[in-house]
């Protein structure tokens, strides 16, 4: 059969240099599942490497910031609920405090104390979350399911102090809506119990596994100085090597009563950011045990009724509260004129209110600094030469909420 | 040599060369600047050994013309090292509604000029990519601008009327 003339058999060296590719532009969503939402990505890829990498936005806009100025400060809150669906609360405190700081009105000890526990276990929700869809877009789905199974215990504390699970509109301008009774102290007990093993389990699954590992090591690298000409915050920033925390640093509410670290990773990549938030819910746990067991008695809302509402048993009895009743129904509360921006650490950055009054009961401007729009500048960036199943793990890495980056 | 600075400091280091006026409320220091100034000052703010200002937080188009003829842009700056945070305030004057673009010294403020130029129509030169950022491209006017209406029934948007 052989034959003197059959050229022998060689393996042809392959020299990837040497092709010459076609630049490919693709669209990556609006509807992909691992874009979190409607977050459409304008690539350009080089075979498998990306070269360039643009998120596009706005499939989601729904005017938070124009429908804010035609209603009442109160009225506003369940609006910020639909921006960030996974930590509510952290939104509604940030508001809030806009609010009392233009009235320069602080909580009583119990309210703030009750703001801080609410805004943990939103936090440590909506990164239990961020865990398992981020695990899941790099294929390891048995992290999801264990993760969604403890955001229902923390839904399960929502919806039994105010009836919600996700847009919850628990805060108000000068107090809270009810008051925590002691079932729901006992439910957040059994929660931090919960949570400090289940962290642990998050960790056993993940933190040496070889393939989340090869997936997430040196992925989506940033300097600690391109963060900051980027204007990048939170979690992302921390995992940079940025050493900066506004519960720390610049404390609001109650946080500097209480004895936490801030995680700071030096390396950059996907692996360390997730790292880094890892710790960070040890750390809201930390928080969270402090103050459940130093929780103060007390009145919870501010002793102002022209800023909230008095309690329902005087105003069907005494003139007075039923006339602040009536006015705070009608025209809301009215801040002084001025202008103010309140920063809070929202899960996800740095979360800012900036209100501008003009002495009404409505805000004449109100905008929100939302930290996960300012992060995901930095999409391009980081994908930049890597593979295209990369981009899902830089998608993941930055905790996008559609919600909140489409105001 | 590790001296924290505060709000007087600043004044001191900046106010005499540059700001017009001062005003604190709230704790909260601002400085209306002028608009051929504010990328000299920007810089001068992120440069200096002292201050470090190595933030720009956050950019705030508003349309302020219902108070004081004009339209305002809030510039607030935050240094890690001071704890500190100031507003830089620009009024624009509605004939000439364009100001030089940040991303030359912060690349974050790309989005927040974008996201101005589509809500507010302030149009920042020498951005490198000044589209809408969450509007349509074909969408009509500025919405945050105070003549526009928030209710359906008063835009002629296609299939948006009441």
């Amino acid at each position: 059969m052989t034959t003197a003339t059959t050229a022998p058999i060689t393996t042809p060296s392959v020299e990837m240099r040497e092709f010459q590719t076609d630049v490919m532009r693709m669209n990556m969503g609006p509807q992909h599942p691992s874009t979190h939402g409607v977050l459409r990505i304008k690539l350009e890829l080089d075979g498998e490497k990306v070269l360039k990498a643009e998120p596009m936005i706005g499939y989601l806009h729904r005017g938070i910031e124009k429908l804010a100025e035609t209603k009442r400060y109160n009225q506003v809150i369940p609006l910020l609920d639909r921006m960030d669906y996974l930590a509510a609360m952290c939104f509604n405190l940030g508001f809030v405090l806009a609010v009392e700081k233009l009235f320069d009105v602080q909580l009583p000890p119990r309210g703030q104390y009750i703001r801080v526990i609410m805004c943990e276990i939103a936090r440590l929700a909506s990164h239990c979350i961020w865990l398992g869809a981020h695990a899941m877009d790099v294929g390891a789905i048995t992290v999801f399911l264990y993760t969604f199974r403890e955001r229902e215990l923390a839904y399960d504390i929502f919806e039994h102090i105010c009836g919600q699970r996700m847009t919850v509109s628990y805060m108000r301008v000068g107090g809270l809506m009810n008051d925590m009774d002691d079932e729901c102290v006992t439910m957040i007990k059994k929660y931090i119990e919960t949570m400090k093993q289940r962290i642990e389990e998050y960790n056993r699954l993940l933190t040496k596994n070889p393939i989340w590992m090869d997936r997430t090591i040196g992925i989506g690298h940033m300097t600690a100085q391109e963060c900051m000409d980027m204007n990048i915050t939170g979690p992302c920033a921390r995992g940079c090597g940025i050493d900066w925390d506004l519960r720390r640093d610049q404390p609001y509410s109650a946080y500097d009563q209480f004895e936490f670290e801030v995680p700071v990773y030096q390396a950059g990549d996907v692996y360390a950011r997730y790292l880094q938030r890892i710790d960070e819910m040890r750390q809201s746990v930390r928080i969270l045990e402090q103050a459940i067991n130093r929780l103060p008695d007390g009145p919870f809302n501010v002793d102002n009724f022209k800023i909230i509402l008095p309690p329902k048993e005087l105003v069907k009895r005494d003139m007075e509260a039923m006339i602040h009743h009536f006015k705070l129904t009608i025209d809301g509360c009215k801040p002084p004129k001025g202008e103010i921006y309140m920063p809070t650490e929202s899960p996800r950055g740095e979360l800012g209110f900036y209100i501008q009054s003009d002495g009404s009961g409505k805000p004449y401007r109100m905008k929100v600094r939302n930290p996960t729009m300012i992060n995901l500048q930095s999409l391009g960036r980081m994908c930049q030469g890597h593979f295209l199943a990369d981009v899902v793990a830089v998608i993941g890495t930055l905790d996008v909420v559609l919600g909140e980056v489409d105001k | 040599m590790n001296v924290t600075i505060d709000h007087t400091g600043v004044t001191e280091r900046l106010g005499q060369r540059y700001a017009v006026l001062g005003e604190s409320f709230r704790g909260e220091q601002t400085y209306t600047v002028r608009k051929q100034d504010l990328l000299d000052i920007l810089t001068a703010l992120k440069n200096d050994a002292q201050l470090q200002f190595n933030y720009l937080v956050d950019i705030t188009g508003t349309d302020t013309r219902p108070l004081n003829g004009a339209y305002t842009l809030c510039y607030h700056l935050l240094s890690h090292k001071n704890k500190l945070r100031i507003r830089l305030k620009v009024l624009l004057d509605p004939g000439d509604l364009t100001i030089e673009s940040a991303t030359s010294i912060w690349l974050g403020a790309n989005f927040q000029e974008r996201e101005i130029w589509d809500l507010v129509g302030i149009r920042f030169l020498n951005h490198p990519d000044l589209t809408r950022l969450y509007l349509p491209d074909d969408f009509t006017g500025h919405p945050l601008r105070k003549d526009y209406s928030p209710w359906a029934q008063d835009t002629d948007i296609e299939g948006f009327r009441g």
